[in-house]
């Protein structure tokens, strides 16, 4: 019993913390339909940060603040290399990727960077509030509320002018130019927040997990995609709960899946094969639900071309 | 002064390769305000051309574009919006489907002004959107909360109609925007358009497919061929022409075409 409280304790932490970097996914895939690849680099990118702000003694809450907008600026580089130079979005994306990993070894000097004694906000400030009997539940409790935050903090931001740009701009971006704003300058705002949030999730998963690795992006994308289109899947017909709920739910299901699959006695080795198999699971599982309802993404409009 | 003025207009695509296509030589078109101007020809005749030179997703070779005597020739597309709305072939394109008519209203409603972190829905808009809406006479006003997605070609079409004339535009244009649609809803919309472009005096410039519907609405027609217009008929003149009319110039085309 008590192995599979550790075990289930263990997959809701990581699922919540991943859940933010998935959030962010949600936004460029899902609001803005562009596959944004950046994510392996930003979140990362997060983490290396916070590593070294944390190490240089900085409060560990501004290393998450300035690791998002330092994941903002990343996002805006794909944006600019897709929207002014014309790169194709998925091309955008690898470039950046590619770029960060230079970036993120010249940051933290090092490819693994123990961050072991610096504070962080999981053992200071405000969460040593919380009574000493609850000590060993203080990483979920963190967790959980920093997941919901920037959950509701999305909801709310995709309600406002500024947001609602951005659901059309993903939707119709005819619709955009027609509101006598420039599309692609919404595109790169979308791509900004959403490595913004991939590198909060990082800036997390460092503090929790105390080192930085620079390998620890490979595999955010599909990651992060999976968690979108699982949540997805399975809680489509609960109409009344919010696409980036499902965003969340789907991160937990994910790290649960795989932790059961690990736990079952598959070969961690396999855990990539795992992964990409869940993730076709979810794929398959879509395209199906969407042909029985007879619709695809809401995108497939009589597209009549001229010329 | 004319609201939009083309002067001297060159457009020839692929310049100086084998494929290389004149279809303006010197076009000059001056549209008055107030106008409602319904162009007709046949394939190839250099409508969507016009429309796309106007709005801003094509530069001409050579030659000047003025919107009540201001060149609009070096702002963007989405600049021109500013002054020039336009409803499409494809009732998709004037609509975000994934948002509910309320939110597709209030963005239109937010046109001009900043998007920034304000509340995206104000609900003190509430009756100006239903009453805007009713207009349409669709029931659309009492659906402010369905996602757009879910309305047919028609009533899309009539959202993208309402959502393009709600704020100030000196210019409309329809790019054919009831070729799309069955021929009940192709005549609905195209009275309601009618009737949009009456009560706002909206300046139109409009192609369409349709003969009868150029017969029928404006008081301008141009017939264009081979980057010409071969027919232009204002008010009284205009009120003479028969479909038959239009019908014989075609025909005469036509078989100057070989076909
Ligand atoms: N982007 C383009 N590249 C090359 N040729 C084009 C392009 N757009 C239009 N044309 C040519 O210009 C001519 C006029 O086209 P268009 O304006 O689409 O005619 P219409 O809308 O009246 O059918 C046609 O011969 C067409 O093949
Ligand atoms: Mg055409």
């Amino acid at each position: 019993m008590d192995v599979f409280i550790e075990i289930s304790k263990g997959v809701l932490e990581q699922g919540f913390i991943y859940a933010i970097m998935a959030l962010g996914v949600y936004i460029s895939y899902h609001v803005l339909d562009f596959p944004d690849l950046s994510v392996d680099g930003t979140f990362p990118l997060g983490a290396a940060i916070t590593a070294m702000l944390i190490l240089g003694g900085v409060n560990p809450w501004l290393a998450c603040l300035l690791a998002f907008i330092v994941g903002a600026l990343a996002g805006l580089v794909t944006g600019l290399l897709h929207v002014k130079l014309k790169i194709r979005d998925l091309l955008s994306g690898i470039l950046t990727m590619t770029a960060l990993w230079s970036v993120n070894l010249s940051i933290a000097k090092t490819s693994l960077l123990s961050t072991y004694g610096a504070k962080t906000i999981f053992d200071s400030g405000i969460i040593m509030l919380l009574p000493e009997s609850l000590a060993s539940w203080r990483t979920l409790i963190l967790v959980l509320i920093l997941a919901l935050f920037m959950k509701f903090l999305l909801d709310w931001y995709l309600t406002t002018k500024s947001g609602m740009l951005l659901r059309a701009v993903g939707d119709n971006p005819q619709l955009v130019t027609s509101l006598a704003k420039n599309p692609g300058y919404v595109k790169i705002l979308g791509l900004a927040i959403g490595n913004g949030f991939a590198a909060f999730s990082g800036a997390i998963l460092c503090q929790q997990q105390k080192f930085f690795d620079v390998n620890m992006g490979t595999g955010m994308i599909v990651m992060g995609l999976a968690s979108v289109i699982i949540g997805m899947t399975v809680f489509k017909k609960l109409s009344i709960i919010k696409y980036t709920t499902m965003v969340v739910l789907g991160s937990i299901l994910y790290k649960g899946a795989i932790s059961l699959a690990l736990n079952l006695g598959f070969n961690p080795n396999y855990l990539k094969l795992i992964m990409a198999v869940l993730f076709t699971l979810a794929l398959v599982s879509n395209n199906f639900l969407d042909k029985k309802e007879g619709r695809g993404k809401v995108h497939g409009h009589v597209a009549i071309e001229e010329y | 002064m004319a609201m939009l003025q083309l002067k001297n207009i060159d457009v020839i695509f692929n310049w100086g390769t084998v494929n290389e296509t004149q279809v303006f030589d010197n076009f000059n078109l001056d549209i008055e305000k107030g106008q409602f101007v319904s162009v007709v020809g046949s394939n190839g005749s250099g409508k969507t051309t016009l429309l796309n030179l106007v709005a801003g997703n094509l530069e001409p070779t050579s030659g000047e574009i003025l919107l009540e005597g201001k060149s609009i020739l070096n702002l963007a597309e989405y600049e021109r919006s500013h002054f020039i709305g336009r409803v499409f072939q494809d009732p998709g394109k004037g609509t975000s489907p994934s948002m509910t008519i309320l939110e597709n209203m209030a963005l239109a409603d937010n046109k001009g002004q900043t998007f920034g972190l304000q509340r995206g829905v104000n609900r003190k808009r509430l009756d100006f959107y239903r009453s805007q809406l009713e207009q349409l006479e669709l029931g659309l006003e009492d659906k402010l909360n369905v996602k757009v997605g879910a309305l047919s070609g028609g009533q899309r079409q009539a959202l993208s109609l309402l959502i393009c004339t709600l704020t100030p535009i000196q210019l409309l244009i329809l790019d054919e925007h009831t070729a799309a649609l069955d021929p009940k809803t192709s005549e609905t919309i195209m009275e309601l358009t009618n009737k949009l472009i009456q009560e706002k005096g909206l300046t139109t410039l409009m192609v369409t497919h349709n003969l009868r519907y150029a017969v029928e609405y404006g008081n301008r027609l141009l017939m264009m061929n081979k980057g010409e217009a071969v027919i232009d008929a204002q008010d009284a003149e205009k009120d003479k022409l028969e479909i038959n009319d239009l019908v014989q110039v075609f025909s005469e085309i036509s078989i100057e075409l070989g076909n």
